[in-house]
């Protein structure tokens, strides 16, 4: 099965090429200029490089959230316009999730940064099957709340995302064996995705939704103000 | 004849239309928002783009099932590219280049504004050159064209947009959002008996300023309450409304005289009022101008216009690249 995974939901942009159980190809870039601009060259590089054709893929897969906002729907609204074209299921996974997968072994906890003193974060255990386990669900939460769920595991965690640098130095102070990702599995990487992908139930590309984990400040707003006056 | 898929996604509409030959009108599906917006008062980006993310797929497939076509029958897509609402814009842009890509086609990026414009050739070739007055929530321009796609800003607005103005007046006066077609409405009712000011600028401008009128009306409804006199709000909104055509009007008339167009047309959300077109009608008369208005569906946001003016695009093949953005504060070419 050929499939086409791409994450744009931080600032990281990330394609990759698999068929069946190999990675025929992969671009990240983590560098300013929007994704807006960089996604579709790299797609058309990455299919010129390998010799494939839009036709010949099979499957669709995107990182569904959580993340910025802009950067997450760049990369649903594409999957979708190439679903709807090409008539091709697709699946939405969890940034997260696809983060926690670039490990191997053990607790791993990736965090983004999600503005307001906040992060997006959840745990899995990784090593004990194929996919990494949900421990923690997906949630937007502070960082010294964070810290209080995860100060029952005794064992080393990792952590990794564009947050790391936000949460590792108090989860040094308060945790048993906090772990920071080295370079290379810290971000996002489209192939994990891919990998995932192959494993997980597929969707229509107009059923695909987004996981934003946050509303809109003005709804927060609009019912903040609601609260008040009830 | 060519068939172009046209997307718009640039503020709180999602829409979608099929135009052969950038004229013949195939589809045209307009996803509206205005409900969702409405309890906020005025559109709220974030909430925009998430709307346009789920609507637009379902819509380009009513837009193809409507006429019986398939994506084989396509021979282009358009987008817009701005100006509008970066975040909104952006689901539109990236949907659009995906769908080029996979399916091999051409795609053309098309100015919001050149769109409006271009609504009045779905009603067939205009004379060049013409003068179009383009008003609408976030815009007030005189433009000259001397030719296809070959845009001259004669005049805009130095503040508010007459749009704006709308709106902003419509909020102040309690009613229901969006204010413009309810203040259209309300004004038949009143009599323009509230001498609110023109603001004409120095002489010869053809440039506006709506913010001196939007602070009259605010001023005279404060005074009354102050004094504890009714507020008429049918003879505010008729006043209000006569002000703000008499303005652009007379703009419009100075440009005619300046540059002797062959044509002369209107264009943008606002020019769907009764009263403005009523004007204009007017003025092309006492000018013994061809007056063209798009009908009132095609004046507010749409993506038939977007085909119909990608069509130019298309004809000269000035295709987009694949690194495509897009530009929230795009002017006209």
């Amino acid at each position: 099965m050929l499939i086409l995974a791409i994450d744009t939901t931080t600032s990281v942009c990330s394609v990759a090429l698999a068929k069946d159980d190999r990675l025929l190809g992969e671009i990240s870039t983590d560098l300013p200029r929007t994704h807006s601009q960089r996604l579709m060259p790299m797609v058309e590089t990455l299919f010129a490089e390998t010799a494939t054709k839009p036709e010949d893929l099979e499957l669709l897969a995107v990182t569904r959230g959580p993340g910025s906002f802009t950067g997450l729907r760049i990369g649903i609204a594409t999957v979708k316009g190439m679903g709807l074209a090409l008539d091709l299921p697709v699946t939405g996974l969890s940034t997260l999730q696809v983060l926690a997968h670039n490990f191997s072994q053990g607790l791993v906890c990736p965090v983004l940064n999600a503005r307001l003193a906040q992060v997006y974060t959840a745990l899995y255990r990784t090593g004990s099957g194929p996919v990494p386990e949900i421990i923690i669900p997906e949630q937007a939460i502070a960082i010294d709340d964070l810290l209080t769920e995860l100060k029952v595991y005794q064992e080393p965690i990792w952590f990794c995302g564009d947050g790391v640098d936000l949460v590792i130095p108090n989860a040094v102070r308060e945790l048993a064996a906090p772990l920071r990702a080295p370079l290379h599995l810290n971000g996002p990487r489209a192939a994990a995705l891919a990998d995932l992908a192959r494993l997980a139930p597929s969707n229509s590309a107009d059923g695909l939704t987004p996981l934003y984990l946050r509303d809109s400040q003005a709804e927060i707003q609009l019912r903040q103000r609601e609260k008040n006056e009830a | 004849m060519a068939r172009i898929l046209a997307i718009e996604t640039s503020c709180d509409e999602t829409a979608v239309a099929i135009i052969a030959g950038g004229q013949i009108i195939l589809s045209n599906q307009v996803a509206s928002q205005i409900d969702i917006h409405a309890r906020f008062g005025g559109v709220v980006p974030e909430i925009a783009s998430r709307q346009h993310l789920l609507t637009l797929n379902p819509l380009i497939r009513k837009a193809l099932d409507g006429c019986q076509l398939d994506w084989p029958d396509i021979d282009a897509l358009a987008v817009t590219q701005g100006p509008g609402l970066v975040g909104a814009l952006l689901v539109g842009v990236s949907t659009a280049k995906a769908l080029a890509w996979a399916l091999h086609k051409p795609l053309f990026a098309v100015n919001h504004m050149a769109g409006h414009i271009y609504a009045n050739m779905l009603e067939g070739p205009v004379k060049f050159p013409l003068v179009c007055l383009v008003v609408s929530g976030g815009h007030t321009e005189l433009i000259y064209m001397e030719r296809d796609m070959e845009f001259t800003t004669l005049g805009q607005t130095r503040d508010d947009a007459a749009g704006e103005a709308f709106d902003k007046i419509a909020r102040f006066l309690g009613l229901t959002y969006p204010g413009g077609p309810v203040l259209d409405k309300l004004a038949y009712q009143g009599n323009p008996v509230l001498g609110f000011p023109r603001t004409m600028l120095e002489e010869g401008s053809l440039d506006f300023s709506f913010s001196g009128l939007k602070t009259a009306v605010m001023n005279y409804v404060h005074n009354c309450r102050q004094k504890d006199l009714p507020v008429n709000t049918a003879d505010i909104a008729a006043s209000f409304q006569e002000a703000v055509v008499d303005v652009l009007v007379k703009k419009t008339a100075m440009a005619i005289d300046r540059t002797k167009p062959a044509s002369l047309l209107m264009a943008g959300g606002v020019a769907a009022n009764s009263h403005l077109r009523r004007g204009m009608k007017e003025l092309a008369q006492g000018k013994g101008l061809p007056l063209r208005v798009p009908p009132p569906a095609l004046c507010t946001d749409n993506a038939a216009m977007i085909g119909a003016a990608a069509w130019p695009l298309y004809t000269v093949g000035r295709e987009a690249q694949f690194s495509l953005n897009a530009s929230p504060n795009l002017d006209l070419p």
